[in-house]
């Protein structure tokens, strides 16, 4: 989608949606009662076609870039929505770019009427703490995979695994294959995190495809524009109920607002988002047209924006004064996920070291 | 026409010409020079920058054909600038109210006589302006400025002090805000714009020793200088919207200059402690988050051009941002410069003036910084302006 319009109209009617589902009460009675996704929400993603966005026509879907999917994912953020969106699009990513169309097709069809997906963040190989071996048509899996966000609702467990020679394997499995997972809460009850534990699981040989490095790149550079986006939305939605406080809550007969030591903060807050948001659409437009320089770019957006967000959101918990610490607000939803998000899919040394690698060895900027 | 400008058609030959053009007009050495010869040294590379940029037709290559310029459209400028940080040129310090807001003042508001008596100068001889505005009562708070300026036949007498002239020292003129009626209503409403030749008796510069060791900036006095009325740019009392259409006359290229020379010095920086203090994780790290901070300055600065390529007066909100992020990163990066190497990064070196905000002399670099914390809108009023105008917060 090369018209700026529809992507615009596209965000319009993301943020439509959400306003009326995904309304703060609606997160902070989610987030009381359990946590991981939110179901009814979930199917409207679904049926919406947000899932489908990514998906090529002939599978059902629009086959859009992520000039598309990056304001879904703000919007998303933005109202700290518990929904595994940014995962299970790049759970396609990786079917897409590395798997063999036949394999891939009924995965891909599957995703976009609304099966959920989840992955092994695409990192180094030897992060893979599984072992595959192969017997006739079948696979064996054996060994632990941790960190898989979402898991325990998702329809696909998109693992890593290596054979023991070198290579690494990206392996798909299905909910009916029965994984054994356990699974624990976060302190963001918008998701939940699982370790899957194979021993010998046997798998038709279909589900496994190498895995190529290019291509995991690809993916990690996808995760951090999604997780930048995030943190963008984040960090606007917090900023912006803070500031609503500021104007309305008054204390010594004026709105507190009012106090330059206050105004002062949210003033620089805003200044950092401005700056993650050209940071991201900047790093967004280099990863659409494919330039050399897009994964360094988009870690630095991830690592800028998921930091910003972390500090924007603590410091407007604290605007909030006791208000901010009582479950019934939404601040600390806002503050959970951010601090989430800045682990997920590598954390900010990570990234920084992965956006100035090729300062290190003296290339110029 | 040779040089550059004879392929202004094509952006991408204007670039190679540039950059063909660069290594054989740069000063010889300047850096050393400017360093070793102080002051004067540092006059000759910038008089001897502004010829070899003259002689290509470059230094005024942004004004309008009529005024001995070639309408370089803003794109074209860009290339220049960014060919320039690349070459680590000198920048024009010297000239930058001389080729950005006095010609714009003129172009918008001036009278077909002034642009005719000063332009011409400004451009071929690279003749030095100032500006005469914050006072020491008037910085935060521009509009209360109260040097005055009394009609008295066809001339105004002035009498009061401007402060923080930037080369005050060695201009020739300067662009003065007077107040011409104490009594409008509004302060803003009361003030004139004027042409002032530094020369004219009356006239005093008393330059203020700096943090860094230097004396850019100046105090100038004005005791019953008597200007002739010709001199009054636009109508008398319509000063302070003049002053303000043209703030912006350099059209976001100093900050762009500024940000691309950072991004080179970031490089260069990165290079030089590879093998050094980089290898202190603690170090890197800190290093290493500076960089997501350029890139975002790099983007938003790109941004603003655009803007203002499209519509001139534009950016406003933009450049608030941009002003306060660079200032504070500017400032950061240069202090932590500054430690990276230890006790060394301590001992006093000679001023490097002409090199940008980050020369690489990075305590002296570190200390230059607060000119960007404080002037032109400290930090505090940047917050106050983001707080109040753009998020709507309670003065």
């Amino acid at each position: 989608m090369n018209d700026s319009l529809d992507i615009e109209a596209l965000r319009a009617s993301v943020a439509d949606i959400l306003a009326k589902e995904c309304d703060r009460e609606a997160v902070v009675r989610h987030v009381a009662a359990g946590c991981g996704p939110m179901q009814p929400l979930w199917a409207t993603a679904a049926a919406m076609g947000w899932l489908a966005l990514p998906i090529p026509p002939e599978l059902g879907g629009l086959g859009l870039g992520l000039d598309a999917l990056v304001p879904l994912y703000e919007e998303l953020g933005r109202v700290a929505a518990p929904l595994p969106v940014l995962n299970t699009l790049l759970t396609v990513d990786a079917i897409a770019r590395m798997a063999p169309h036949q394999t891939s097709a009924p995965w891909l069809e599957r995703i976009a009427a609304g099966a959920m997906a989840t992955l092994s963040a695409p990192l180094p190989v030897a992060a893979a703490g599984l072992s595959v071996t192969w017997e006739g048509d079948h696979l064996r899996l054996t060994g632990t995979a941790s960190n898989l966000l979402d898991a325990r609702d998702a329809d696909f467990i998109l693992v890593m695994a290596s054979d023991g020679q070198g290579r690494c394997w990206r392996v798909m499995i299905e909910k009916g294959d029965a994984p054994v997972l356990t699974t624990d809460r976060l302190w963001d009850h918008g998701h939940t995190l699982s370790v899957l534990r194979a021993d010998g699981l046997r798998l038709p040989a279909s589900r496994a495809f190498a895995s190529q490095p290019e291509a995991e790149e690809a993916v990690l550079t996808h995760a951090a524009l999604g997780l930048a986006a995030e943190a963008v939305g984040g960090a606007q939605g917090i900023l912006a109920l803070t500031v609503d406080h500021l104007k309305t809550r008054v204390q010594f007969g004026r709105p507190i607002g009012a106090f330059q030591a206050l105004k002062h903060r949210v003033a620089d807050h805003h200044t950092r988002i401005v700056a993650a948001r050209a940071l991201l659409d900047a790093a967004t437009r280099m990863a659409v047209r494919t330039d050399e320089r897009a994964g360094s770019e988009a870690s630095c957006a991830k690592a800028f924006a998921c930091a910003a967000y972390v500090d924007i959101a603590r410091d407007c918990l604290q605007l909030h004064g006791g208000m901010g610490f009582t479950a019934e607000q939404v601040c600390h939803i806002y503050l959970k996920r951010a601090c989430l998000n800045a682990q997920l899919h590598g954390d900010e040394t990570r990234h920084l070291t992965r956006a100035m690698a090729h300062l290190l060895v003296g290339e110029a900027i | 026409m040779t040089g550059p400008l004879a392929h202004v058609d094509d952006i991408d030959r204007f670039r190679a010409a540039v950059r063909a053009w660069l290594p054989d007009a740069i000063p010889k050495d300047w850096r050393r020079r400017v360093q070793t010869g102080g002051e004067a040294a540092y006059l000759d590379t910038q008089r001897e920058w502004y010829a070899a940029l003259t002689s290509a037709g470059l230094a005024t290559a942004h004004w309008p054909a009529a005024w001995g310029g070639c309408d370089l459209p803003l794109s074209h400028q860009i290339v220049l600038h960014e060919e320039m940080a690349r070459a680590d040129a000198p920048n024009t310090d010297l000239f930058t109210i001389t080729l950005y807001h006095m010609p714009a003042t003129l172009f918008a508001h001036g009278t077909e006589a002034q642009c005719r008596a000063y332009l011409e100068g400004a451009r071929s001889a690279g003749v030095v302006w100032c500006q005469g505005f914050s006072e020491p009562g008037a910085g935060s708070d521009l509009a209360s400025l109260r040097t005055r300026a009394e009609r008295r036949g066809n001339s105004y007498v002035i009498n009061g002090q401007k402060i923080w002239s930037s080369y005050g020292r060695w201009a020739d003129y300067c662009l003065l805000l007077a107040r011409t009626n104490p009594d409008a209503p509004r302060k803003h409403d009361g003030i004139s714009y004027f042409i002032v030749d530094m020369k004219t008796p009356g006239v005093t510069v008393r330059p203020i020793p700096q943090i860094t060791g230097e004396a850019e900036f100046c105090e100038v006095f004005f005791d019953d200088v008597m200007v002739p009325a010709e001199n009054l740019i636009g109508a008398e009392n319509a000063g302070w919207q003049i002053a303000q259409s043209t703030l912006t006359a350099e059209r976001g290229l100093l900050i762009f200059e500024n940000s691309e020379r950072l991004k080179h010095s970031y490089a260069r920086d990165a290079a030089a402690g590879r093998d050094s203090w980089l290898k202190d994780p603690v170090k890197a790290h800190t290093f290493a988050s500076f960089f997501p901070r350029i890139r975002a300055l790099n983007h938003l600065v790109a941004a603003l051009l655009e803007e203002l390529a499209t519509n001139p007066h534009g950016g406003g909100e933009l450049s608030t941002y941009i002003k306060l992020h660079w200032a504070v990163l500017l400032q950061d990066y240069t202090g932590f410069m500054s430690t990276v190497n230890g006790l060394s990064g301590q001992v006093e070196t000679r001023p490097l003036r002409g090199a940008g905000a980050t020369s690489g002399e990075h305590f002296y670099d570190f200390l230059w910084s607060y000119s960007w914390t404080v002037a032109g809108g400290t930090n505090e009023i940047m917050r106050n302006v983001i707080a109040e105008r753009f998020l709507g917060l309670p003065r």
